[in-house]
């Protein structure tokens, strides 16, 4: 058999997938005997002809060169995986995203309006067609084992639509969010086994939301009666899914 | 013994039905009633509940299964040779006993044609002990059928009265309405009752999806078709198959039902008397 | 038994298998192996999971595979299941009904017959209302039941396993005295549960409860399933296969599930039987209070309700109607 060719790409962001996907080296090793990876940090060596069985990709795209770029990969792979909150919701990068724009944004950061072309931080999603997505900042080290092992095996992983409170329970952890912190975890996707809750400290959100499930009015509703700043729970809610129209909204 | 256990069966045969549907001969024989289902397994990606679509009278069991998913595109993978992991045979099944003596209508949408042709099958095995078969077939256009020689076989013989209706007419569509006027149109299942003399004494079974059911349904018993005498099959998420899991429990308030157990055959009564089962996109 | 005597009778046990029993962690207290009586919180309201999950696990294999060859996974998972309230003891003789209805669930069947359940008096909260689910006591499904009479403990023998650790000295036969004080601190329990709610004929109600209504009971609910998930008589679990790394072995995996969560009713081209938390919730209770009363009263899915939806009080405007 014909060892499956993987490619790695990033975009903006801050490689920190990619990393914790090379770090995996022991893990890997069984897989990589399997594999064939390719990684691209800065998605520019992309060698022309070359096609991929599964591209895993990582970051937003900000310019109209990057976009290019994504959509070559996508012609040029089977499967494209969306790695990391950035690929999945547009990053942190997204979190004014309706509220500053992004000419204002550059005036402030160079100076001048127009230094180059920039689009408003968005999820791959936004340009081509994503298979799967993986989605954390960063992601999680099991999860993406487990998704390469269905991708290999022929099958698009099962993605998390359940939440982290899910996890919180099945960890048996007390509730953050009834203990008085605001804890995004009934918005959040589980896959990372309540991480943050687990440690006794709020969800942030960082997985982004589950899509066309989570109840983010409801959600709002039970931070204000918790006694929380509706400027705060905003600013909460966009942090790492500001794209997602609900929290667009959200005045 | 363990029922969450499934048995490794070999795949003895794949037949392509339609460009989404597979029929696959199992090595295994389970004597089941027509109606009944099998979980099937392929390790690593999971369990899928299906019907199996041949009469025990046939011999081996086999299913037809369309890819939607996971489980069923690996199984659309596996050709001859290759295991799969089956428990079962689960549910109720048709209630062939008190159908016994009289006639028989079978509808078929869809899907729903793989658990009616385990009853047609049957019911063409002991022609003796049952009355007049009819048949009546939706699809969409002729590539979407399934069983394409047995039903065509069928047309042409007296064993049993095939109606067939079509949404989108192609050749051999438009080629089979020419030959058989009085059985065959254009248009959705519901259609064909036009051309169907509905006898009260008889019994119905009825598969497809939901959607077509309710219709199907409606234009029956407005016929004057006696909704006891009819049988349906529904469908939920399955998990377990042997009533544990409660994926496929319907129904709210004080009648609710385990479509694996008490299921997946209901009567047009225990339809009509359940709540929370309409079917949301 | 003299309560100073505990100790004597924990030791005993623990040579049973490990003892499994109430422990404080944080704000909240969960069942956990303990090997001494001094970990054990003797007077807790309720543990966060119930002790079910020693029967049915949160997260257990159900078998491994290799290929398509399959294997059953089994431990002889004995133990003792240590200070068990009477809710929770009624939880798993609701949970036995399906589990060990035919075809029973083996790891179910084995572990209830191997896990060996000492129960406890309970202290109620405000929160409890098990007298009206007909579960403020256990008539069976333990094999010791411990009642804190003060000094004292009354134990009621269930099972001849049981019987076989109260051959000790330090166990009394009861006295006329010892009766009248189980009378007595059986009366305070019960009369201290002040929460009460009538199940009578609710399944219908709740079957012809208006959307609107439901819209405004669930308006707040996240869809997060913590209230199943805590639930001692949730019966629900979903499977999942984990692959390992070398592509054909691995193992079958079964979860606790939530009819609360989106995949509950989800079946395959995503068509959703209940789509959102009107359906959800109108199922959950239906399964709970609809028909067979299958709600032990212990109060869990309100006490960790992240949006604090009270389970009582939509009873009760489902009855009022409004
Ligand atoms: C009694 C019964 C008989 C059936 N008979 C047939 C048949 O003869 N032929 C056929 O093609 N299909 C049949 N189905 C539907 C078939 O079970 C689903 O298409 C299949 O489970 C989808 O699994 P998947 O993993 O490919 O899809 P995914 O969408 O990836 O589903 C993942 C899991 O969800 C569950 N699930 C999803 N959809 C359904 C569903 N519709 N019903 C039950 N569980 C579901 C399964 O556990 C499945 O493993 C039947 C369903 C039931 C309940
Ligand atoms: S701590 Fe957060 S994630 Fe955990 S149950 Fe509470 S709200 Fe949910
Ligand atoms: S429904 Fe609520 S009160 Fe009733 S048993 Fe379950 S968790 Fe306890
Ligand atoms: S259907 Fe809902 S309420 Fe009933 S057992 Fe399952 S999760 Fe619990
Ligand atoms: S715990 Fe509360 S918020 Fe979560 S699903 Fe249950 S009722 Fe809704
Ligand atoms: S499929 Fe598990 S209870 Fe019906």
């Amino acid at each position: 058999m014909k060892k499956p060719r993987v490619g790695i790409f990033g975009f903006t962001g801050c490689a920190g997938d990619q990393l914790m996907i090379l770090n995996l080296e022991d893990e890997l090793l069984d897989l990589v005997g399997a594999l064939d990876i390719k990684s691209f940090t800065m998605a520019s060596s992309l060698v022309e002809d070359d096609e991929y069985d599964v591209a895993f990709v990582e970051g937003s795209i900000t310019t109209p060169k990057q976009k290019e770029k994504l959509e070559q990969i996508r012609n040029k792979s089977k499967l494209l995986v969306a790695i990391g909150d950035c690929a999945a919701w547009g990053g942190v990068q997204a979190s004014c995203n309706g509220i500053v724009s992004v000419s204002k944004k550059m005036v402030e950061v160079y100076g001048s309006r127009n230094v180059w072309e920039i689009y408003e931080s968005k999820p791959l999603s936004a340009y081509v067609k994503v298979d799967f997505v993986l989605p954390g900042c960063p992601i999680e080290k099991e999860e993406f084992l487990r998704a390469a092992t269905s991708l290999l095996h022929g099958d698009i992983p099962e993605a998390v639509d359940y939440p982290v409170c899910v996890e919180c329970k099945l960890r048996e952890n007390g509730c953050v969010l009834l203990e008085g912190r605001l804890c995004l975890g009934p918005i959040t996707p589980g896959g990372c086994k309540a991480r943050c809750p687990s440690l006794g400290v709020d969800c942030i959100g960082c997985r982004g939301v589950i899509d066309g499930e989570s109840r983010i009015k409801s959600a709002i509703e039970v931070f204000k009666e918790a006694g929380f700043e509706k400027d705060y729970v905003k600013k909460r809610l966009r942090m790492f899914a500001a794209n997602y129209p609900e929290i667009l909204e959200v005045k | 013994m363990n029922e969450l256990i499934p048995k490794p069966v070999k795949i003895l045969k794949v037949k392509d039905q339609t460009p989404i549907e597979k029929l696959f001969t199992l090595g295994v024989k389970l004597g089941q009633k027509p109606g009944q289902f099998i979980e099937m397994s392929i390790a690593g990606v999971g369990e899928a509940p299906v019907s199996i679509c041949s009469s025990p009278t046939r011999g081996n069991v086999e299913v037809c299964v369309r890819r939607v998913g996971r489980v069923t595109n690996a199984l659309h993978r596996l050709g001859a040779g290759a295991r799969v992991g089956v428990r079962g045979p689960y549910g109720n099944g048709f209630p062939l006993e008190k159908m016994r003596g009289s006639e028989v209508v079978l509808v078929a949408g869809g899907i729903g044609m793989a658990p009616v042709r385990a009853v047609l099958q049957y019911l063409l095995d002991k022609k003796k002990e049952y009355g007049e078969i009819k048949l009546l077939y939706g699809i969409r256009d002729y590539s979407m059928m399934l069983f394409k020689d047995e039903i065509l076989k069928l047309m042409n013989s007296k064993a049993c009265t095939v109606y067939l209706s079509y949404e989108k007419e192609d050749e051999v569509c438009k080629r089979l309405r020419k030959e058989y006027p009085e059985r065959v149109c254009q248009g959705v299942v519901t259609k064909l009752f036009e051309m169907v003399k509905l006898n009260p004494e008889a019994h119905a079974v009825v598969c497809g999806p939901p959607v077509m059911f309710w219709f199907v349904f409606k234009e029956m018993r407005n016929r004057g078709f006696p909704i006891e005498r009819l049988y349906m099959t529904l469908e939920r998420r399955m998990k377990c198959g042997i009533g544990k899991c409660k994926h496929c429990v319907v129904g709210v308030g004080s009648m609710m039902k385990y479509v694996c157990k008490d299921g997946p055959v209901f009567s047009g009564v225990e339809a009509l008397t359940m709540r929370g089962m309409k079917y949301v996109r | 038994m003299a309560k100073a005597d505990l100790p004597k009778l924990f030791r005993t046990l623990a040579k049973y298998g490990p003892v499994v029993a109430p422990v404080r962690v944080g704000e909240n207290v969960v069942f956990r192996e303990v090997t001494s009586l001094e970990e054990v919180e003797l007077e807790y309201t309720r543990s966060l999971t119930p002790p079910k999950k020693l029967f049915l696990g949160p997260q257990e294999e159900i078998l491994k595979f290799d290929g398509e060859k399959y294997e059953e996974v089994f431990e002889d998972g004995k133990a003792v299941l240590f200070g068990v309230h009477a809710c929770d003891i009624n939880g798993l003789l609701k949970l036995d009904e399906i589990y060990l209805d035919s075809p029973q669930d083996e790891y179910y069947a084995r572990r209830r017959e191997n896990v060996m359940i000492v129960g406890m008096s309970c202290v109620p909260d405000e929160r409890c209302f098990c007298t009206s689910t007909g579960s403020s006591y256990a008539y069976g499904g333990f094999d010791l039941f411990l009642h804190d009479i003060g000094r004292e403990y009354v134990v009621r023998v269930r099972t001849e396993r049981g019987y076989e650790f109260t051959k000790d000295g330090y166990f009394k036969r009861m006295e006329e005295k010892d009766f009248l004080a189980f009378k007595k601190a059986e009366e305070k329990k019960v009369r201290s549960i002040k929460r009460k709610v009538d199940l009578a004929g609710i399944g219908d109600l709740i079957d012809v409860t208006p959307k609107s209504l439901w819209e405004e009971l669930t308006a707040k609910c996240l869809a997060c399933g913590s209230c199943n998930l805590v639930c001692p008589t949730c019966q629900c679990y979903d499977v999942l296969d984990v692959l390992e790394l070398d592509i054909r072995s691995g193992s079958r995996i079964r979860r606790w599930d939530s009819c609360m969560l989106k995949r509950h009713a989800l079946v395959a081209g995503g068509g959703n039987f209940r789509p959102t938390v009107v359906e959800r919730t109108a199922n959950r209770l239906s399964c709970k209070v609809g028909g067979e009363i299958r709600c032990v009263g212990c109060g869990r899915c309100t006490v960790y309700c992240p949006a604090k939806i009270d389970l009582v009080e939509m009873l009760e405007r489902i009855r009022v109607g409004a």
